[in-house]
């Protein structure tokens, strides 16, 4: 199994050459070296038993070291192939598109496509006998370029991993990696302070290192003809064009999958549109992707197996190729019938399993939900302790009766918590008016959320804003701290929740329930509150006095 | 037995005079008796002595920078006489102030533990942070309310790597106290915390800021030790430098005379001459300042082993003594 990345037939086999001999050098020279350990102990064992025992001792360890990596190098990798399959009676506009440029790059298409989650194409071939016959070849296709690419460029990226096959760059990827594999586990386990084998780093280092870096060199020759291919295909400029979107896209999609793809994770939920939270967020992004794309990025690595995109896009540019495919212009999303599924099955193929049963909700839920999770972590066990303390129901209220009856200490105490006995008292009594204070203002902000007096909404780049009438906001602060100081006073608390409270009777009175982000059909926003238990005691057991 | 530290020698260290190990102690205020006296006084509940200390040896920094470390920690463990002392005075006393301050300082490292980051749980990171936040606000106040005196200041130092300070507001903060002391013991010894790098190094900021501290007063002498210590995870052969051992001579020249030897900090500088003394391989002749520390085990470095600092000082003397009776 193989990984992939990317001329005249005379320079394509000369190149094939060059590669094997170079991804050769450093597992020729192990076996040369384990082989010339064995042959010298055996041929000591002839001359003198004793001293061939003594020798073994010191040699042995190192052939084992040495067995181990070049087991490496012929043992089979099992790694999974990942992502949703596309078939073609399914997608033929794209199977089509993909036959064309297979056609133009001079190559048969790929046995299957795959969509995943990630923002990057990739050609594997599966190889028999080092890379010598090709078996399956298979082509992953990113769903952030699908939705994000135009179609032309879409097609650049597709040309330049078809071209990798024509170029027969992934045949001998495999031996390369392996080749690498069987060179960074052997120098890893070298064991330092035995002498033959610190020589043996020593050596294998320099050598490797030089290896690695003459291998990166051809990998990045494969590049560059990879895009001149693409820019043959469909044009300089829309090959241009992707290679320059391939950073910002990578960048915010790296941001989406961290911040906002997740964010309800924890709490059991899922976006229900996550592509439409993703071209949000990339529309509401403007200077780092819009940087990246002015300039990319140009870092020279002699380890990279790619050039700098700043040198990619400069050689494309510079053929000036006008391209002999068609593509019709518009988003390369339309090659595809009926997306949305797809890219569903492809984001939830890469999260844990678990996510195939989260529940899904709009955005302003989503948010909604996971701000209040983050808010209110300690919250249950807070209310839950002052209500065993004053044999009281679990609510807001019996909270703050408890404050005020000087049971902070208490209230936060963390039966679960390891037993510290050199905590001093103010160490403990600290810990405890954090977590309260944690806690409590969680279940004001829990309780302003349910009766509607702050709302939760779409702040892109940001996961998501709390919005409220500033006069409810800004004092809370400073009117938690008082709730749970060491001589508390819970009455600014309490008199803000009931003039939220009055002010969103007289608004509903009114007719104007700011239930609009919320829209009343979706069951699952509704759902999701009514599944905190929390929410609803708060409510019930009433913050008015 | 600590990790990290050698095998311990099989030795007496009674035969030389010193106390038993079961006699050390690990209280901060012990070696200077006035500051023993309000510190005990303080743990009773009684703010009026360290405040009058406080009072009286105003304008000497040094001394004001030991004895408000000291009450920090009984701060940090007890707030009740510091609300007493606040209810008495009110709330704008520079001496409360500055008391308070630090008192949240050691409240956050209290709240955290010392243990490495890893071991440390998520809410002692969050109480961390938050009280380290409560602890610089109450030192700027302190700053405002004793416009003077560097002990905030001192504080702030302290604060900086835990708040993360920038380079830039570090500066601020540093010339700040500075113009106010230019040779605060206390206030280096921080400052030279904040510049210790990360990992491997390098390490060439944090002697050059060490050497040229001790080239301008012998009571600086042992910030060139504490920055030897701090690179010795690294660099195990820091300790057969010549510098450092200039720096050792330098730092038992100042304990030898009546300046070095009557100041606030004899103890502290006699702590880190015997740490150094002893990894360079002049074991012996930290025989003598172990006889001084006595039972006082408290401070750094042994502090920073946390709750095996009575062992990594046990370590320590025992191969002193052992040292001395193969010299």
């Amino acid at each position: 199994m193989i990984v992939l990345r990317s001329g005249g037939s005379v320079k394509r086999v000369g190149r094939s050459i060059a590669w094997v001999l170079l991804v050769a050098v450093v597992p020729a020279g192990m076996f040369v070296v384990m082989t010339a350990l064995v042959a010298f102990n055996v041929y000591a064992f002839v001359v003198s038993p004793v001293t061939a025992v003594k020798i073994a001792i010191g040699v042995v360890p190192t052939v084992l070291v040495l067995g181990r990596g070049l087991w490496l190098l012929v043992s089979r990798i099992d790694s999974p192939v990942n992502g949703v399959p596309v078939h073609e009676h399914e997608q033929p506009q794209l199977w089509a598109l993909v036959r064309r440029l297979a056609e133009v790059a001079g190559t048969t298409p790929p046995h299957d496509i795959h969509l995943v989650a990630d923002a990057n194409a990739a050609v594997m071939e599966d190889t028999r006998l080092l890379g010598l016959i090709s078996t399956r070849r298979r082509m992953f296709i990113g769903a952030p370029l699908v939705t994000e690419l135009s179609a032309p460029q879409f097609a650049a990226v597709l040309t330049h991993e078809l071209a990798h096959y024509s170029n027969r760059d992934t045949r001998f990827a495999g031996i390369a990696y392996r080749s690498r594999r069987a060179f960074v586990h052997t120098l890893t386990t070298l064991n330092r302070d035995d002498h033959l084998q610190r020589a043996l780093h020593f050596l294998l280092r320099r050598c490797g290192t030089l290896t690695l870096k003459a291998t990166a060199t051809l990998a990045r020759r494969q590049e560059s003809a990879a895009d001149a291919a693409a820019a043959e295909a469909v044009g300089s400029a829309a090959t241009a064009g992707a290679l320059r979107e391939l950073a910002p896209i990578a960048w915010s999609w790296n941001e989406f999958r961290d911040n906002h793809l997740i964010a309800g994770c924890s709490a059991g939920y899922l976006p229900a549109d996550p592509f439409g939270g993703y071209r949000r967020l990339r529309a509401s992004l403007h200077d780092e992707p819009a940087r990246l794309r002015a300039e990319p990025p140009d870092d020279a690595d002699p380890y990279d197996t790619h050039p700098p995109m700043r040198a990619r896009v400069a050689a494309v540019g510079a053929l000036r190729a006008a391209g002999t495919v068609h593509v019709p212009s518009g988003p390369a999303l339309g090659l595809l019938r009926d997306p949305a599924p797809l890219l569903d099955a492809a984001l939830l193929d890469e999260l844990v399993p678990a996510a195939r049963t989260m529940r899904r909700v709009d955005w302003p839920t989503l948010i909604r939900i996971s701000g209040l999770a983050s808010m209110t972590e300690h919250t249950d066990r807070v209310l839950a302790r002052a209500a065993q303390l004053t044999g009281r129901r679990p609510s807001l209220r019996t909270l703050l009766d408890a404050l005020d009856a000087g049971m902070v200490a208490d209230i936060g105490a963390d039966p679960a918590a390891p037993d510290r006995p050199s905590d001093s008292p103010r160490v403990r009594a600290e810990r405890s008016r954090l977590i309260v204070r944690d806690g409590l203002r969680g279940a004001v902000v829990a309780t302003l959320t349910e009766i509607g007096a702050v709302r939760w909404q779409e702040a892109w780049p940001s996961v998501g804003a709390m919005q409220a009438d500033g006069r409810l906001l800004e004092p809370l602060h400073d009117l938690v701290e008082a709730a749970v100081s060491d001589r508390p006073d819970t009455r600014g608390l309490r008199a803000l929740l009931d003039s939220a409270i009055r002010q969103q009777g007289r608004q509903q009175r009114r007719g104007t329930a700011t239930g609009d982000e919320d829209p009343g059909p979706d069951g699952h926003a509704q759902g999701g509150q009514a599944s905190r238990p929390l929410g609803q005691g708060l409510h019930r057991g009433g913050v008015r006095r | 037995m600590v990790p990290g530290l050698p095998d311990l020698p099989a030795v007496d260290v009674t035969q030389w005079g010193l106390p038993p190990k079961h006699a050390l102690s690990t209280d901060l205020s012990r070696p200077v008796p006035v500051i023993a006296s309000v510190v005990a006084a303080a743990r009773a509940r009684d703010w009026r002595p360290a405040a009058d200390l406080l009072h009286r040896c105003y304008g000497d920094w040094g001394m004001r920078a030991a004895v408000v470390h000291a009450l920090g920690e009984a701060a940090a463990d007890d707030a009740g006489w510091l609300q007493g002392w606040r209810a008495a005075v009110g709330p704008h006393d520079r001496h409360l102030a500055v008391v308070d301050a630090h008192g949240l300082l050691w409240l956050a490292w209290k709240l955290r533990g010392n243990k490495q980051g890893e071991l440390t749980s998520a809410d002692q990171h969050h109480a961390f942070q938050q009280t380290i936040l409560r602890a610089e606000a109450a030192a700027q106040r302190a700053t405002e309310l004793a416009p003077d005196d560097p002990t905030p200041w001192y504080t702030l130092v302290t604060l900086a790597r835990g708040l993360g300070y920038d380079g830039g507001t570090f500066s601020a903060v540093w010339r700040a106290l500075q113009a106010r002391d230019p040779l605060h013991r206390a206030g280096h010894e921080f400052a030279l915390m904040y510049l210790s790098p990360e990992g491997q190094g390098p390490y060439d900021d944090l002697f050059a800021f060490a050497e040229r501290a001790a080239a301008a007063s012998p009571s600086l002498a042992f910030l060139v030790i504490a920055a030897a210590y701090d690179y010795e995870d690294h660099h195990e052969k820091i300790w057969k430098e010549a510098r450092i051992h200039r720096a050792l001579d330098a730092l038992l020249a100042h304990l030898a005379s009546p300046a070095g030897s009557r100041s606030v900090h004899a103890a502290a500088d006699r702590r880190w001459a015997a740490y150094g003394l002893v990894s360079a391989g002049r074991a012996a002749e930290a025989v003598p300042l172990f006889g001084q520390l006595g039972t006082d085990a408290s401070g750094r470095p042994w502090e920073d082993f946390g709750d095996n600092a009575v062992d990594a000082f046990e370590s320590f003397r025992r191969r002193a003594c052992a040292d001395s009776r193969t010299a």
